[in-house]
């Protein structure tokens, strides 16, 4: 008897996982609409580094790499505030995720012990600007636009923003 | 006749004066040595003004001028006699006041150069003083005369005062004034910012309690509140005492099963209070505290994880105390935040000491992990020394968190890639090794290989892992292997998953004979009811060596706060 009704319950179980199979996410295509067309990517200028691969630098700022080569010292990342357009479009570009999975990510970092340095975050391009320029480790991200000779653009595999083939661009 | 005595007059008055000549020349020699001592207060007849003055010893002009206005746009100076005789020309960029019969008895100008002249020079020629002032580019100068003093005012296009080596050198310090001033200004915003984030912790996780679990508001106010990427944890530079972090894991279960003598019950779940804090740029410390209730219904306490780390760098990360072991993936990405897991439960072969695991999930002790140097694949190595876990007694603690049942350590040496090229995968194997000592039972030699290949992205995941237990006593070796796969996919907030597990434990083992062989499938769904809050429904059927299958049925909600 009670063997049947788990039985059942597996079955109600299976249509569930059916019905959820159906779904599709949502992509958020208003946000999709607002993300600017390229992000550069900022350190400070007394960082050596001018050019990174993409996966390098996807690596930064997944705090899978904690310190610069040649002892430049710890990164620091800084993100844009939730609903900053260059945010989504980094999150899309750079993680590879949408706001829960990188905020999934950065707890389960921190859970595992792995880094107790989560990304910064600033409320303004102009913030980010301004702690890059004045963090030796900072990296982050602003609209090129917006990049000013406090800073400096990294390219990435070897292209600037408004290059042909840039990656970082939607 | 007359014409001719004029002629004669003026020719007698010419040789009278050629005649004088070498003695003016002498007494103006003999003036100039004699005002060198005068007084301040020389006479005033000395002062008037005329020919005849002019044989009189010579002005004293005090050139310490002084310079007032608007950054030098003033020149004075003054003397000990009256100059109201002077005057004031312009040559090209050269304004020059001439102070005649005079002589210079101070140095240079105070201001040699101002914010309208590039220099200004002082010299003596002839009988007078001539003060010469090289006037910057569009600026003009006005002579206004006084009793004794002379004012020299400047106009017209300022421009920096500085020469170019000292413009250089003004540009780097302000340049560096505006950098100090950026980094304090981010300093105090960021000190701002943390006071009205702290004040608003109590209403924001209040909208999160009363508000619907699904609105994005508040979401976002308990994605504020507790523990969201923020600079407003773990800031670079602690100032004062360390701050301590707070993580809350929990879970609420309805457990229904099969099995006889088993009742279908609500059941609490662990509490795991996850602490950590940063002592400094090097140092922090993690610990896991769980409490929970055990089948006599009575809540223990335990102190799963107490973790003093020591970041060198990427390439050597130090722990000391109570960790996690790293035997394969599954649980050292977990731990016991049931909330990050995507099932309902932890596979079998990863089931904590208490509940009847075969492994050594925690130990006591030291570990280093970190990149290795150089190495393609983002390779990785992790290498603990601890004591290990008891042999199983019913009296005995499974975990030696205070007194080691021997003097023999358990080593454990691991590596692991994660290529940077192929994000979310994550592959690697473990060797452990130990010496347990049963009560009244010959010592039994331990060693745990485990490999894995987990992939895992917002949308899939594939977790693979296979242990292999070896023990070996009285010469004989008792083999114990187990595997499981685990396969999901996220669709919105759904993400159904299956679960197939194999555990094989020989009868005749000397320490987990009890286990036995089990294995079979294991499917649900997690639906996330908000972004820190998961419904978990699973079925799950294991099959068992001369015993009845399982069939049990979890329902969970996980959630962190």
């Amino acid at each position: 008897m009670r063997s049947r009704t788990l039985q059942r319950a597996a079955c109600a179980l299976s249509l569930v996982a059916a019905l959820a199979a159906a779904c599709s996410a949502p992509c958020g295509p208003a946000a999709r609409a607002q993300a600017p067309a390229e992000i550069a990517v900022i350190v400070n200028k007394s960082n050596p580094v001018d050019d990174l691969p993409l996966s390098e630098l996807r690596e930064y700022f997944l705090a899978e790499r904690g310190h610069w080569p040649n002892g430049g010292g710890k990164v620091r990342v800084v993100m844009l505030e939730q609903g900053a357009p260059a945010r989504e479009a980094a999150l899309r570009l750079i993680y590879d995720m949408n706001e829960k999975a990188y905020v999934s990510y950065f707890l389960g970092k921190k859970f595992r012990g792995e880094t107790l340095e989560e990304p910064r975050q600033q409320a303004s391009a102009a913030d980010v600007i301004k702690f890059v320029s004045f963090v030796p480790g900072a990296i982050g991200y602003v609209r090129p636009e917006e990049v000013d000779a406090s800073v400096k653009v990294l390219r990435v595999d070897g292209l600037a923003p408004g290059d042909p083939g840039y990656k970082l661009k939607l | 006749m007359i014409h001719k005595l004029s002629r004669a007059a003026g020719a007698a008055l010419a040789a009278f004066c050629l005649a004088l000549l070498p003695a003016a020349r002498a007494v103006a020699q003999d003036a100039r040595a004699l005002t060198a001592g005068l007084s301040a207060g020389a006479s005033d007849a000395n002062a008037s003004g005329g020919a005849a003055s002019r044989r009189l010893p010579k002005r004293l002009v005090l050139l310490r001028a002084s310079v007032g206005g608007d950054g030098g746009a003033r020149v004075t100076i003054s003397s000990d006699s009256p100059l109201d005789d002077c005057e004031s020309f312009r040559d090209g960029d050269d304004y020059t006041v001439r102070i005649p019969w005079a002589v210079a008895a101070g140095a240079a100008l105070p201001g040699a150069e101002g914010r309208f002249y590039k220099s200004a020079r002082v010299e003596e020629r002839g009988d007078a003083v001539l003060v010469t002032f090289a006037l910057r580019e569009g600026a003009s100068a006005r002579l206004d005369r006084g009793f004794n003093r002379l004012e020299v005012t400047f106009a017209g296009a300022a421009t920096p005062a500085a020469t170019p080596a000292r413009d250089n050198a003004e540009a780097e310090t302000i340049r560096e004034m505006r950098e100090q001033i950026a980094s304090l200004e981010a300093r105090v915003r960021e000190l701002e910012s943390r006071q009205p984030a702290e004040a608003a912790h109590a209403p924001a996780a209040e909208a999160a309690a009363v508000a619907n679990a699904d609105a994005q508001p508040a979401a976002n106010a308990a994605h504020a509140a507790h523990g969201a990427p923020s600079q407003h944890d773990h800031d670079a530079e602690p100032t004062g005492a360390p701050r301590l972090q707070i993580q809350g894991f929990a879970d609420v279960n309805l457990n229904a099963s099969n099995q006889p003598g088993s009742h279908t019950s609500f059941a609490l779940g662990q509490l795991d209070l996850f602490l950590t804090s940063r002592l400094s740029e090097k140092f922090d410390v993690l610990s896991e505290l769980i409490v929970e209730a055990n089948r006599s219904n009575q809540f223990t306490f335990e102190i799963h994880r107490l973790l003093l780390q020591y970041t060198a760098n990427d390439n050597l990360r130090l722990g000391v105390g109570r960790y996690h072991t790293a035997i394969g993936y599954y649980n050292t990405a977990y731990h016991h935040g049931s909330w990050f897991q995507t099932a309902a439960n932890r596979p079998f072969i990863f089931a904590f000491e208490g509940k009847g695991g075969i492994l050594p999930l925690h130990n006591v002790g030291v570990q280093a992990t970190g990149r290795v140097p150089g190495a393609p694949w983002g390779l990785r190595y992790v290498a603990e020394i601890g004591n290990g876990r008891a042999s199983r007694s019913p009296l005995d603690a499974p975990v030696q968190t205070a007194l080691d049942e021997n003097n023999r350590k358990a080593f454990n040496l691991g590596l692991f890639a994660r290529p940077k090229t192929v994000p979310g995968l994550q592959t690697g194997f473990s060797v452990y090794r130990d010496r347990l000592a049963p009560a009244n039972a010959p010592t039994v030699g331990q060693t745990i290989g485990a490999g894995y290949v987990v992939y895992q992205n917002a949308r899939y995941e594939s977790l693979n892992e296979f242990v292999l237990m070896r023990l070996a006593t009285n010469g004989r070796v008792y083999n114990t292997p187990a595997f499981y796969t685990q396969l999901s996919r996220q669709f919105g907030s759904y993400r159904p998953f299956f679960r197939y597990q194999y555990i094989n434990v020989p009868s005749d083992n000397p320490l987990y004979a009890d286990v036995g062989r089990r294995n079979g499938p294991a499917f649900g769904v997690r639906y996330d009811v908000s972004d820190f809050a998961a419904f978990k429904a699973q079925y799950e059927h294991t099959s068992r060596r001369r015993l009845s299958s399982l069939d049990e049925l979890f329902l969970q909600f996980a959630f962190t706060f």
